[in-house]
């Protein structure tokens, strides 16, 4: 029953969802607990984003129910699921182009959190808090700057500032590591491991299975729409289901 | 914060002060001070569409608020013998009701879909109110509507106290939390959606907080000009104008569209409008094209040197 496990953080149970018409995912059913770290890992089609946005609630399933720390999330709007403590970024960077890169997390911070309020718009301790977002993703230099101005991998730190000023305790990253330098990607797993230390707990897609492999704790793997295997990263990168649906065999 | 309420005070007594200045410079001037309030009436539809324009979408139907707005209230006035001006609000609320209806079918479409569905929905408001001959007395009209201003003076008064509330509101809608919701919704919904803002509402209270000021604005209007027609309030001129005077004053600052319909509507009814009866309404095509041309901001922005601001 939801809550009975006081670490479950998030829980699907038989979520089915269709895109246009098309099934995309069909009985998805998977825990994570607090503090874990997960990556859903899966070829390209295998319906990991839709499992972001049904998660998050911008789409909604056509079966199946989930829990957020024990509570029924299923019908709630993603600007609800926000304010519970779920965050996301997503694949292609969506920053608020014509705002300058604080405003951004500015925004978020006002209206992550409506318990909290922050209904002092403009004093200072809310520019001081952004700014020690922007800091922690590294691209606090380049806090006036317009958010469309900034590059690509700039663009996606953003993103995680703008969902780490929203307080939440699920965070999901789409495609974190993907176009990222070796060494950006060093920065980016140090980024994990200093979220984790944090308490968030995480789930991160990626196509990619060397970055994520490397701090995950679990891995989910998703082939056209069903989950295929679930558990510890050796083990579900050996699965045979797994291999044939990377290697198209 | 804090500077901003300041900036809006300001604004507030410009606008007292320099209606006084006009009363004053312009005693005895009936037609002056009354082509002067009712730019004042249309600034308050700018204002008043630039607030539902301010969440992303660009509507071309804000002729049904303002008609419908007239029409209930001077319908109301006329089938229930109300005389007090509690018939404005009578207006505005059956504005608002369409609004409810746009809310309702247009809420999934964005962009050149939304634009042309309000164009499409004002139509539809006018052939009902055209052909619906036993309530609206249909294209025959209305006349000897309820006269609520006892004189010129008393309506430039109450327009003038109508800009005020329309401008703090539109102040509201661009230097508040509220105006930091609207903004990310029209810069982003998904991502609007993704920090906690709810879109939907945003774009609905905003939609709502329009047709009521705009369906005011037509009440208003009514029972100063006293006569009704659908063709008077139902037409394309009355959903453009709005649209004119905030793009020309400038769709994201505060003053914009006040100062677009100010300097548009003054000029076009005094100095053009006596010698070109027929075609001075050229100037808000030629006003619209200078604009996006030359000050895709508006003048406002444009004399400040506002960086570009993303219209979403």
């Amino acid at each position: 029953m939801a809550g009975s496990n006081s670490t479950e953080c998030l829980r699907l149970d038989g979520i089915d969802a269709l895109r246009k018409g098309r099934v995309v995912l069909s009985d998805v059913s998977f825990t994570v607990c607090n503090k874990e770290i997960v990556s859903i890992i899966g070829p390209n089609g295998a319906g990991k984003s839709t499992l972001f946005d049904v998660i998050t609630g911008f789409l909604k399933p056509s079966a199946g129910r989930m829990y957020f720390q024990g509570r029924d999330i299923t019908t709630l709007t993603p600007d609800r699921r926000c304010h519970l403590g779920i965050a996301r970024t997503f694949q292609i960077a969506r920053p608020f182009s014509g705002m300058t890169a604080v405003e951004n997390v500015i925004a978020a911070l006002i209206f992550g959190k409506p318990s909290t309020k922050v209904n002092k718009f403009g004093d200072p301790w809310v520019r001081d808090r952004a700014m020690e977002h922007l800091k922690m993703v590294g691209i606090h230099h380049k806090a006036n700057t317009p958010a469309c101005l900034l590059t690509l991998s700039e663009q996606r730190r953003l993103e995680v500032a703008r969902a780490l000023a929203t307080d939440p305790s699920l965070l999901l990253l789409d495609e974190f590591a993907a176009g990222l330098s070796p060494q950006a990607i060093d920065e980016a797993l140090a980024l994990i491991e200093s979220l984790r230390s944090r308490g968030l707990t995480l789930l991160i897609i990626d196509h990619f299975l060397n970055v994520t492999v490397r701090v995950s704790d679990r891995l989910v793997a998703v082939d056209k729409g069903r989950v295929v295997a679930e558990g510890a990263v050796k083990k579900v990168l050996e699965h045979p289901a797994v291999v044939s649906a990377y290697l198209g065999i | 914060m804090k500077q901003e309420v300041a900036k809006a005070t300001l604004g507030v007594v410009l606008i007292i002060g320099l209606s006084l200045l006009f009363m004053w410079k312009f005693q005895g001037r009936e037609d002056v001070i009354s082509v002067i309030a009712m730019a004042f009436l249309f600034a308050s539809v700018a204002f008043a569409w630039n607030i539902h324009a301010l969440s992303g979408v660009v509507s071309l139907g804000h002729a049904a608020f303002f008609g419908l707005g007239a029409y209930g209230s001077a319908l109301f006035a006329y089938y229930f013998k109300v005389g007090s001006w509690i018939i404005l609000l009578v207006g505005g609320t059956i504005a608002l009701g369409c609004a409810v209806v746009w809310h309702l079918f247009f809420e999934q479409l964005r962009g050149g879909a939304y634009t042309l569905a309000t164009f499409a929905a004002a139509e539809i408001v006018r052939v009902v109110v055209d052909n619906w001959d036993s309530l609206t007395m249909g294209s025959s009209g209305l006349t000897n509507i309820v006269v609520l201003f006892s004189g010129t003076s008393e309506f430039y008064l109450v327009t003038m106290v109508l800009v005020i509330i329309a401008f703090l509101i539109h102040w509201a809608a661009l230097k508040t939390c509220w105006g930091l919701q609207l903004r990310t919704v029209r810069e982003d919904e998904l991502a609007a959606y993704a920090i906690g803002v709810n879109p939907p509402r945003v774009r609905m209270v905003s939609l709502f907080v329009s047709a009521f000021i705009t369906g005011l604005c037509g009440a208003i209007f009514v029972h100063r000009v006293t006569y009704l027609e659908p063709s008077m309030v139902f037409n394309l001129h009355i959903s453009a104008m709005p649209l004119v005077f905030s793009f020309l004053g400038g769709r994201f600052t505060t003053m914009g569209p006040l100062i677009g319909a100010f300097l548009l509507y003054s000029v076009d009814q005094i100095l053009l409008s006596p010698f070109l009866p027929s075609t001075h309404q050229a100037v808000y095509g030629f006003a619209i094209v200078i604009t996006v041309s030359f000050m895709p901001n508006g003048i406002c922005a444009w004399l400040a040197r506002i960086p570009q601001n993303a219209s979403g």
